[in-house]
């Protein structure tokens, strides 16, 4: 009697007690996976915000009115505030009507290039080009994506591009 | 105290209803339950530990992509200077630990800013790791793993007051360089408008042990130049992250120049890399520590790397990272 009363109830205890480690393993695991998720996130945001950086540039550089060799070193380009303040994004993917979360007057763009020192270049040699015909300007590239308002990614990039012209 | 002997007599006659009958009933049911949950415990414990380490395995490969992903795309990157045979070294630099294939202050040769060996064969044949670079140890690189080696400046423009002894940098004014290690009253030799960036070249490879030689981790290393005033600059070895099995690493080569691969070579040659736009990698993980429970029966082919069957109690997930390399290209220019 004793017996049967003390076996029927360590079986409950017993299945609880595992029950109650189950739980915090589950709930640990839980924990884990949840900070893996949010990690991936972040890595992808970073990720897709570098990418639109880069974008940034590329759409900069394709329009040659962005860097223009009129003004001397330290003329910019960019939307505001700049020496000229029509820097023109080349391409669809930055047209206001495809950008949900504000366009690039709201600020999570901004592209700039700026005119840096020389102001005249010999061409470097790896262009294969007639070096005595032409000279280079120099114009630093930034690009910059900026979600992080909104608690996604942010990055900016420079880059270096050449415009040549002619002597 | 005629009623207290009817109690104890009432709770008697319930208790002796139990049969041998029931009695085991009640056991099996008890015992069925509680292997029950025990095997419900030991499944989630099982699944618990493996969730656990695939994901230290993961964050391993995140933070080694993201450093090695960093280096590669800024790779031959020398400031406002666009043309890497523009630069050249000061004589007088000194290199501790020098680590190339054997050409003088080959770690300050600049006219190469990405340099690749391909799947090396086994120690002691052709083609070995200190052939191509002195500082690696043979034995000590997992064979037929790849090798790339970045040279670029880093960080921001350094202003001339704050220059460290013993550091080399790389002063340029936008036409021609020079690569120098700063001393005490050094006078510039580049004039003009004149930056100053830190110098810093790293080679990446596969280590087939962690920590002592032997202990079976294979870890992804990297051989940088490090700086300690007093001390001539010297090729130093850190490592990223462990349980790296495999790096295979494929070069994108533009043919017609319009910016982006045409083809990705594994075993590209110099002239080849000279129209590099990209660079691929694929990495092999394992996890660190080994589960008993658990058999590996995949079979891995990565890159160009011979075919991997392991059959031991590894976790492994291949990943792949493709990075935009602008700078060791010829220069895109604007029409």
């Amino acid at each position: 009697m004793q017996t049967t009363n003390s076996q029927s109830g360590a079986a409950l205890f017993t299945a609880l007690i595992f029950l109650v480690i189950i739980t915090l393993t589950s709930l640990s695991a839980m924990r884990a996976s949840t900070i893996g998720l949010r990690m991936a996130g972040n890595a992808e945001l970073k990720q897709n915000a570098h990418h639109m950086a880069q974008a940034i540039i590329d759409a900069t550089v394709a329009d040659p009115n962005n860097t223009r060799v009129l003004g001397g070193v330290g003329t910019t380009t960019c939307f505001t505030g700049c020496t000229y303040n029509n820097l023109v994004l080349q391409g669809g993917l930055f047209a206001a009507a495809t950008w949900t979360d504000g366009n690039t007057a709201n600020g999570e763009i901004t592209a700039l290039t700026t005119r840096i020192a020389p102001l005249e270049a010999p061409v470097p040699r790896s262009i294969g080009t007639s070096a005595s015909v032409f000279s280079v300007a120099t114009f630093s590239v930034t690009g910059d994506y900026d979600m992080s308002d909104v608690g996604q990614g942010q990055s900016t990039i420079m880059e270096g591009v050449m415009v040549m012209i002619s002597n | 105290m005629q009623i207290n002997t009817q109690k104890i007599r009432s709770t008697l006659s319930h208790q002796q209803g139990l049969s041998l009958i029931e009695l085991m009933i009640a056991m099996t049911l008890g015992l069925m339950i509680v292997a029950g949950m025990a095997t419900l415990f030991v499944q989630t414990r099982k699944s618990f530990t493996q969730d656990e380490m695939i994901a230290q395995m993961q964050d391993d490969a995140r933070f080694a992509m993201n450093e090695i992903v960093r280096d590669v795309s800024l790779g031959g990157f020398w400031a406002t200077l666009l043309d890497p045979s523009a630069i050249t070294t000061e004589a007088a630099a000194n290199l501790g630990t020098d680590c190339g294939d054997g050409t003088a202050k080959w770690m300050y040769l600049t006219q190469l800013p990405v340099t690749a060996i391909s799947s090396f064969d086994e120690p002691g044949a052709a083609n070995n790791p200190s052939d191509n670079f002195d500082c690696l140890v043979d034995v000590e690189v997992q064979a037929d793993t790849d090798i790339i080696s970045i040279k670029r400046v880093v960080g921001n423009p350094i202003a001339v007051g704050a220059l460290v002894n013993n550091t080399m940098y790389l002063e340029t004014n936008g036409v021609t360089g020079q690569l120098f290690e700063q001393v005490t009253a050094r006078a510039p030799v580049v004039t003009g408008t004149v930056t100053y960036w830190e110098y810093r070249p790293s080679i990446y490879f596969v280590q087939n042990y962690e920590n002592t030689a032997g202990d079976g981790v294979p870890t992804l290393c990297r051989s940088t130049l490090v700086y300690v005033v007093g001390t001539a600059p010297a090729m130093t070895k850190e490592c990223l992250a462990s349980g790296v099995e495999d790096m295979q690493i494929e070069y994108g080569i533009d043919t017609d120049n319009d910016g982006t691969a045409n083809q990705y070579i594994s075993a590209p040659t110099a002239a080849q890399l000279a129209t590099l736009v990209s660079v691929r990698f694929l990495f092999l993980f394992r996890t660190v520590n080994s589960d008993p429970s658990y058999t590996s029966n995949k079979t891995f082919t990565i890159g160009n790397a011979a075919v991997y069957s392991p059959t031991d109690n590894f976790y492994r997930r291949v990943y792949t990272i493709t990075v935009n390399v602008r700078n060791p290209t010829n220069l895109r220019t604007i029409t």
